[in-house]
């Protein structure tokens, strides 16, 4: 006969076989009580890697409070709004794959860092922002164009970090480039989407466990200084890593990459008051879901996949179903562009239809 | 004698009223104006993109030697007369140094040049679908007239004085820059279909880039019959010199 230990009283979920072997895929519910609620009108912060995209969108399309600092014009069809990178996070800073990216857009946002690498010219003459390579088609048409803009984008980092309750960013991974001469951190290798790689200028680093907490634990304290009240939600991006510069097969140096953001994550967590984390690597790549949340490229999340994280996400963050049909609150138009253009039309048509006799 | 279809919308008017004033005799030039905009040829382009039938009957007519298009050229002008209630600007690449608009947001030039096509897509793609129509023929696209300086629309401001009223007319480097946007796009279509594109008449131009006075008339946006005589003038030239060569 044996007495009771530490097992007997526990909850299904601290046992695999009634929390994840048994229940359907759907009714799988890794995440724990979280140290905070979000309430409809928190403004909600989000930034990271590709799947950082997803979570952005389905914040807005379920009527959450997701903060926008720099936003297209009205004018501007949201096609193209989207074009150019208007909407997809809450500033126009395009994807953040590792920590020390996050804390020097910071620092960058506040005139604190200034890379010496600040810009790429490209041989047909467009300029290319080496820490958003991608964030508009055909880069920035002139040198003007480029400060301004960069002054605007800065300032609307600002604001997000300001005036943000909840701040979400999804750790994505811990191979990046470096600049040799002061560490400036690259989201895609020099030469990709823009620049030139030179092996005397760029470094390849793979950022450790310590770094990655560092650089995150640095990150919160600046962020807390300019807002105090700043939650943070960290998330892990299930998106296996499309290639590896670590020399290791691709799927090692993954498991790798996506072992250390855990451990880093959970080591914040743990150190950090307000700081949670949210376990979307395990709803998508844990044994429960097979491959079922993969697209057949096995690296995409399918939609289903992305609605069951937000699911579970709304179910413990928040106390409102989400309503993941919801069309996002329309842009008010440019009524002044559009009565224009109709004002113009009609002047032209008298202008056409007058024979001058 | 060479000759030549004029095909436009209402830029067209000043190029017709200067040729009736010189009672329709170019030297060199028999010219031949298709108004787009007339109920016959509306709409220009169907559904499927395709040509309304009785505009691709003239410009495939066997009679011309030479097409000449002022097509669209407005659309700068919904965007550049006046501000905006959420006041932007862009940077032009080719004058990045002009002024911009006191206090407004920029927005990255590329962006604007996908917003104006955009807003010009019922009469920009007629020009290159007429040239797919006429592959092989000298084809000539005019510049719309620069813009009109701020003392004569507001002068003939007509429909557009509630606008300027009520939002301001932007400053002259902003129109300026609009109206360069617009060559460029119209340009850039010129040299992907084979077009010789014509810049305005350099007489036409004040120091400023905007429309000479001389060829003011009472209207914000649309120049006067001297245009028309410029212009004229300059597709007299460019066939003489053709000719010549």
């Amino acid at each position: 006969m044996t007495g009771p230990t530490p097992y007997s009283c526990l909850p299904d979920r601290a046992y695999w076989r009634r929390a994840v072997a048994a229940p359907a895929v759907t009714d799988v519910d890794p995440v724990d009580p979280p140290p905070f609620q979000i309430a409809p009108a928190d403004l909600v912060m989000t930034a990271g890697s590709c799947f950082a995209q997803h979570i952005a969108r389905y914040l807005q399309q379920s009527g959450f409070n997701a903060l926008l600092t720099e936003t297209a014009h009205p004018m501007i069809q949201p096609e193209d709004a989207a074009a150019f990178n208007y909407g997809t996070f809450t500033a126009r800073y395009g994807n953040i794959y590792v920590a020390r990216q996050l804390v020097q857009l910071f620092l960058r946002a506040y005139e604190q860092f200034t890379p010496d690498e600040d810009i790429w010219t490209e041989a047909d003459g467009c300029l290319i922002d080496p820490f958003r390579p991608q964030i508009q088609p055909g880069g920035f048409a002139s040198r003007r164009e480029y400060d301004l803009d960069r002054q605007q984008h800065f300032a609307a980092v600002r604001k997000g970090f300001e005036t943000l309750d909840i701040f979400v960013f999804t750790l994505g991974l811990t191979e990046g480039w470096v600049s040799r001469q002061d560490g400036a951190v690259f989201p895609l290798c020099p030469g990709v989407a823009g620049g030139r790689f030179e092996p005397e200028r760029h470094a390849f680093h793979n950022f450790t466990v310590d770094e990655i907490v560092a650089d995150m634990g640095r990150f919160i304290g600046l962020l807390r200084g300019v807002n105090p009240r700043a939650r943070v939600v960290l998330t892990i991006s299930p998106v296996p890593l499309i290639a590896t510069a670590s020399g290791k097969h691709v799927l090692t140096a993954t498991t790798w990459s996506k072992s250390v953001l855990r451990v880093a994550a959970g080591m914040l967590e743990a150190s950090f008051p307000n700081v949670s984390y949210f376990p979307s690597y395990e709803v998508i790549l844990g044994p429960q879901a097979g491959n079922g949340w993969l697209a057949s490229d096995l690296r995409s999340v399918r939609e289903e996949g992305v609605a069951q994280v937000m699911r579970l996400f709304f179910r413990h963050f928040t106390d409102t179903e989400p309503r993941f049909d919801a069309t996002p609150e329309p842009q008010i138009a440019d009524r002044a562009t559009e009565d224009m253009a109709e004002l113009v039309k009609l002047v032209c048509e008298e202008e056409a239809l007058d024979r001058g006799d | 004698m060479t000759r030549v279809l004029l095909v436009g919308h209402s830029h067209l008017t000043c190029i017709r009223q200067a040729f009736d004033q010189r009672g329709g005799q170019i030297e060199g030039l028999e010219l031949e104006f298709a108004q787009l905009a007339d109920a016959g040829f509306v709409p220009n382009l169907g559904p499927a993109g395709d040509v309304h039938p009785l505009l691709r009957q003239l410009v495939t007519a066997p009679r011309f030697a030479a097409i000449v298009s002022i097509i669209g050229g407005n659309a700068h002008f919904s965007l550049g007369l006046t501000n905006n209630p959420r006041r932007y600007d862009f940077i032009s690449p080719e004058a990045p140094d002009l002024p911009l608009e006191d206090g407004a947001e920029i927005i990255p030039y590329w962006l604007v040049m996908r917003h104006l096509i955009g807003m010009s897509h019922e009469t920009t793609p007629v020009l290159p679908a007429i040239r797919a129509l006429a592959p092989r023929i000298p084809f000539l696209h005019l510049e719309s007239p620069p813009p009109v300086p701020a003392e004569n629309v507001s002068r003939h401001a007509k429909h557009f004085a509630p606008f300027i009223k009520h939002y301001g007319l932007s400053r002259p480097e902003r129109v300026l820059r609009f109206w360069r946007l617009q060559g460029k796009m119209m340009k850039d279509i010129c040299d992907q279909t084979g077009i010789t594109y014509l810049p305005a008449p350099a007489s036409m131009v004040d120091a400023e880039g905007l429309l000479q006075r001389v060829a003011w008339r009472d209207d914000p946006t649309h120049a006067g019959p001297a245009y028309g005589h410029a212009v004229l003038d300059q597709l007299a030239a460019h066939f003489a010199q053709r000719n010549a060569a």
